[in-house]
């Protein structure tokens, strides 16, 4: 029988291939000992990218970030995540972690407190002066909050939707995103007609946003450095008192802690 | 736990099941058979929701299908409901994420046939609709089944493209996955546990039964 001829180049993808599929198993100690894994809450996950490319521009190290709901971050906490500092959207898991004794003690702050506004792409919906009773409107079929049991910016859409009296009227039309940065897209989209978001995700996105006016617990957004924390995040902590982080924040839509 | 979400599951993965019988057999049977040129380029188009990750294909299908595009004004027009946060545009997207998992066992079963099993039939007098039903179907019945209930327990597993495009509307779009994932993003364990066990129980259950049945089928037809 003939040998059949290879494909050149096989023997070279294989070995790739399979550098490819060890490499991860490399313990590579030098690099992952400077690299600090942050968690955070999706609302914030944009102003704290550009926060962190300051940073590892003055400090020379490097910073992961992975983003979600601040429910999902919390039960990975819980559950042993590797991260070294959980910025969250609210200040009740932050408290629990504390509570749980999963955090450095007193590396709990407050670091923004986050606003609610009303957000549309559609053209043919005026927002201004308008409130919430824009969600009544036959046009509005859809409006989209954040999943009120564990995203924060859900749970204050939800205390706004029932302060102003309108909850029981709208309630067929409510859609739920998994975070808030889902709940923009769903609006962003155009899927939903309206949707209540954090004032950060409509910063430099098309369309048209309002402050929510109706009475919501306010959203404080609180940070902490979890026990098995790497040293290295004493130093991200401290470059977030600096006026240049503050900016970013304020740009967003943020207001500071007093 | 609430009942609904499994309930919605079900419903979801049969509505698929049952068009996707048939949209991937005569799908199937032309992948099988035809002689076109760039049919490499037409599999490789139909294998693609294999590929793509469940979450990409939903931001997609969001975007594609949202208002803004002119398909997703042209499908509210029809249905009257955007297609997103309803259960039709669900159906829509699972026949799509699952129609890989119907055609690849069906194609097979169709190419397993040869074509000197249709060439015959048809110098008999058979015309293309007869062979079609009374040869070919038949023929290829244990992977018809099998690609069918692929795409049902595809669908019962369903998550990232309902996660994206279903906004987790009770009774409507918030299926078993979705209530679950839920469930545990509240630490409310328990009911996780308990969902999650009757959804493998049942699963399970109607894949054995069909698997059962198929060997049993197939035994038939082969003799």
């Amino acid at each position: 029988m003939k040998r059949q001829k290879i494909i050149p180049g096989t023997k070279a993808a294989l070995l790739i291939i399979f550098a490819a599929s060890i490499a991860q198993f490399v313990p590579c100690k030098v690099w992952a000992g400077e690299t600090l894994t942050i968690a955070v809450a999706a609302n914030f996950y944009r102003p704290m990218q550009e926060i962190v490319s300051a940073y590892e521009k003055r400090s020379g190290s490097r910073v992961r970030l992975v983003s979600g709901s601040t429910g999902k971050l919390y039960a990975q906490i819980i559950e042993g995540a590797p991260f070294d500092i959980f910025f969250a959207a609210d200040r009740r898991r932050p408290a629990k972690l504390e509570r749980k004794g999963l955090i450095l003690p007193d590396s709990r702050f407050t670091y923004a407190t986050g606003k609610l506004v009303v957000y549309t792409t559609r053209p043919d919906i005026a927002l201004a002066g308008r409130g919430l009773s824009i969600l009544l409107d036959p046009g509005v079929r859809h409006v989209a909050i954040a999943n009120p049991k564990t995203a924060p910016y859900g749970r204050a859409a939800m205390q706004a939707l029932k302060s102003s009296g309108i909850y029981q009227k709208i309630k067929s039309k409510l859609v739920y995103g998994e975070n808030i940065g889902q709940t923009f897209l769903f609006v962003r989209s155009r899927n939903a007609d309206l949707g209540l978001v954090a004032a950060s995700s409509t910063y430099h996105a098309d369309g048209k946003a309002v402050p929510v006016l109706a009475a919501y617990d306010p959203i404080v957004q609180q940070a902490v450095t979890l026990r098995d924390a790497l040293p290295a995040s004493a130093r991200f902590i401290a470059f977030f008192a600096i006026s240049a982080v503050h900016d970013v924040i304020r740009k967003y839509g943020y207001g500071l802690p007093k | 736990m609430s009942w609904q979400p499994l309930w919605l599951s079900f419903e979801l993965a049969a509505t698929t099941m049952f068009f996707l019988l048939l949209i991937a057999t005569p799908l199937a049977w032309f992948l099988a058979f035809t002689r076109i040129r760039g049919r490499g380029v037409l599999e490789a188009v139909f294998a693609l929701p294999l590929v793509l990750p469940p979450t990409v294909l939903g931001y997609f299908l969001l975007v594609a299908i949202g208002s803004r595009s002119p398909i997703g004004q042209w499908y509210q027009a029809i249905f009257g409901s955007t297609f997103a946060f309803s259960f039709v545009g669900l159906v829509f997207a699972s026949i799509l994420y699952s129609l890989p998992f119907a055609v690849q066992p069906m194609q097979n079963a169709f190419e397993s046939l040869g074509r000197e099993l249709s060439e015959a039939s048809r110098t008999l007098g058979l015309n293309a609709w007869q062979n079609f039903f009374r040869i070919l179907l038949p023929g290829a019945r244990v992977g018809v089944v099998t690609g069918a209930v692929l795409s049902f327990a595809h669908t019962l597993g369903e998550f990232g493209v309902v996660l994206m495009i279903g906004g987790s509307i009770p009774g409507k779009t918030k299926v078993a996955s979705i209530a679950i994932y839920e469930y545990v993003e509240n630490l409310e364990y328990h009911a996780a546990n308990a969902m999650a066990l009757v959804l493998l129980a049942i699963s399970f259950t109607v894949l054995s039964v069909v698997y059962y049945y198929n060997r049993r089928l197939s035994r038939m037809v082969l003799g």
